[in-house]
């Protein structure tokens, strides 16, 4: 899998809250998948402050599996 | 000084979590979950792996079940008045410690009864059979501790979680002296919900207590406040261990947790329960070969040790013993109920609890300051 690169598109996988988003990120990298921490700006989720795992959009495909299998609820995917 | 009494606090700390404490404070003790910026993230990721290891030594199978908070008290209140509701019947044991009594005396004023079972001088079929006895069309749950703070006796806690599988009951378990000191596997002994001291036989610094939750298992929060998430809602964030989490975290008690759990898995809980035992037997052995002295629920296989010497009252040899440079508790023990069953005087008894750095040799000094009171 390719690591994060600020010139490529980005996707985010909003999840509950920083706990969360630790483990996403942890399933993430198991699977060889390079992630990043963000806290989201609170306008673009439905209920306020959020985190989120930043990855290359071409592995969205490979995330949503991924974190599916490892029982990670996602609220919503951003791109 | 000589210290017996690690059933309140354990004491001497290991150096692997006074090293943890100090990292902590030094290196990355930002806010978890408060923003993404560098010291936050650290924390919050350090306070992931101790719920990672927590999962593991507790069998709780997943880390976001590991919620923090300030005590075993409080996660005890948070269990009993998260899953009771007006109505609802509950079980407990003779031996409860005032954490489990009073939240349910509190809940008594809401609704909720309560009854106690027996478990003294009872096998562990027998201890099943006197809680299936009190089972009523609105019971919903059962709570009882591990292992008593008062004497030497614990309960068979894979025989009451299957019962309360079978019958469909929430299982709520007071592990304040036993994690650390017994194994447990909160899956494996159908727990729904337990409550666990950081501070006790997990080596950690007094300030955290854990409530590890089985799989499906929800609870009203306790207390509601900031979470670092949702700040737009009115309600705590549906997911764990945020929903019950409300406030800033205990960070330093959280992260001494890491050093307490490598110095207990060094050790193994085998060994640790060999060593205690050890120190019990040692101590009934000098307790016996005085005159005077009654030793309470003495040939049950624990290791707290509750006694008395006769025509004295507890709180005068346990001052006697404190001005010979010997800590050790007196009294009830928060547990009123246990030291009814166990008949001891209207003012208790003395109590000598175990921890990993106490010797035999420290076991020599009891004995002579008891001999040279009581010549």
């Amino acid at each position: 899998m390719h690591g994060t690169n600020t010139l490529r598109e980005k996707c985010i996988a909003a999840v509950g809250s920083m706990t969360a988003a630790i483990k996403a990120q942890r399933t993430l990298s198991l699977n060889g998948i390079s992630s990043e921490i963000v806290a989201l700006d609170p306008g673009r989720t439905r209920r306020g402050c959020a985190y989120g795992v930043e990855f290359l959009a071409e592995d969205e495909r490979a995330v949503r599996a991924t974190l599916r299998g490892g029982n990670v609820s996602v609220s919503e995917y951003i791109r | 000084m000589i210290y017996f009494d690690n059933a309140a606090t354990s004491f001497p700390k290991p150096p692997q979590a006074t090293a943890a404490v100090l990292e902590c404070i030094t290196a990355w003790c930002g806010n978890p979950g408060r923003g993404a910026h560098d010291l936050s993230r650290r924390a919050a990721e350090k306070i992931y792996e101790v719920r990672e290891q927590l999962s593991s030594f507790l069998g709780v199978g997943a880390p976001e079940r590991v919620v923090f908070l300030q005590s075993t008290t409080m996660a005890l209140n948070a269990s009993l008045k998260g899953l009771l509701k007006s109505g609802d019947h509950i079980l407990c044991s003779e031996l409860e410690h005032n954490a489990v009594l009073r939240p349910l005396y509190a809940l008594k004023k809401k609704g909720v009864t309560f009854d106690t079972f027996p478990v003294l001088g009872r096998t562990n079929n027998e201890i099943v059979q006197e809680i299936a006895t009190r089972i009523k069309k609105n019971t919903t749950a059962v709570v009882c501790l591990h292992a008593s703070n008062v004497c030497s006796l614990s309960l068979p806690l894979p025989e009451i979680g299957a019962f309360c599988k079978s019958r469909g009951l929430r299982f709520i378990v007071d592990a304040a002296q036993s994690a650390g000191h017994f194994p447990l596997d909160l899956r494996a002994m159908h727990i729904d919900a337990l409550a666990v001291p950081g501070h006790k036989g997990l080596y950690g610094i007094p300030g955290c207590g854990i409530l590890a939750l089985g799989e499906g298992v929800t609870l009203a929060p306790l207390i509601e406040g900031g979470s670092g998430v949702d700040s737009g809602s009115h309600t705590m964030p549906e997911a764990l261990p945020e929903h019950l989490e409300a406030g800033t975290l205990p960070v330093p008690a959280i992260a001494s947790l890491n050093g307490g759990l490598r110095f207990i898995g060094d050790i193994g809980i085998p060994e640790v329960q060999k060593r205690a035992r050890g120190l019990f037997l040692a101590a009934k052995d000098r307790l016996e070969s005085l005159d005077g002295y009654e030793i309470y629920e003495k040939d049950t296989p624990g290791a707290v040790l509750l006694f008395n010497r006769r025509g004295i009252p507890s709180t005068t040899l346990a001052r006697l013993l404190d001005k010979a440079g010997i800590c050790v508790r007196a009294g009830l023990h928060c547990a009123p109920l246990a030291h009814k069953a166990l008949a001891t005087p209207e003012g208790g008894a003395v109590r000598l609890s175990f921890g990993l750095f106490n010797t035999r040799e420290e076991l020599d000094s009891l004995w002579h300051a008891l001999k040279h009171a009581f010549p």
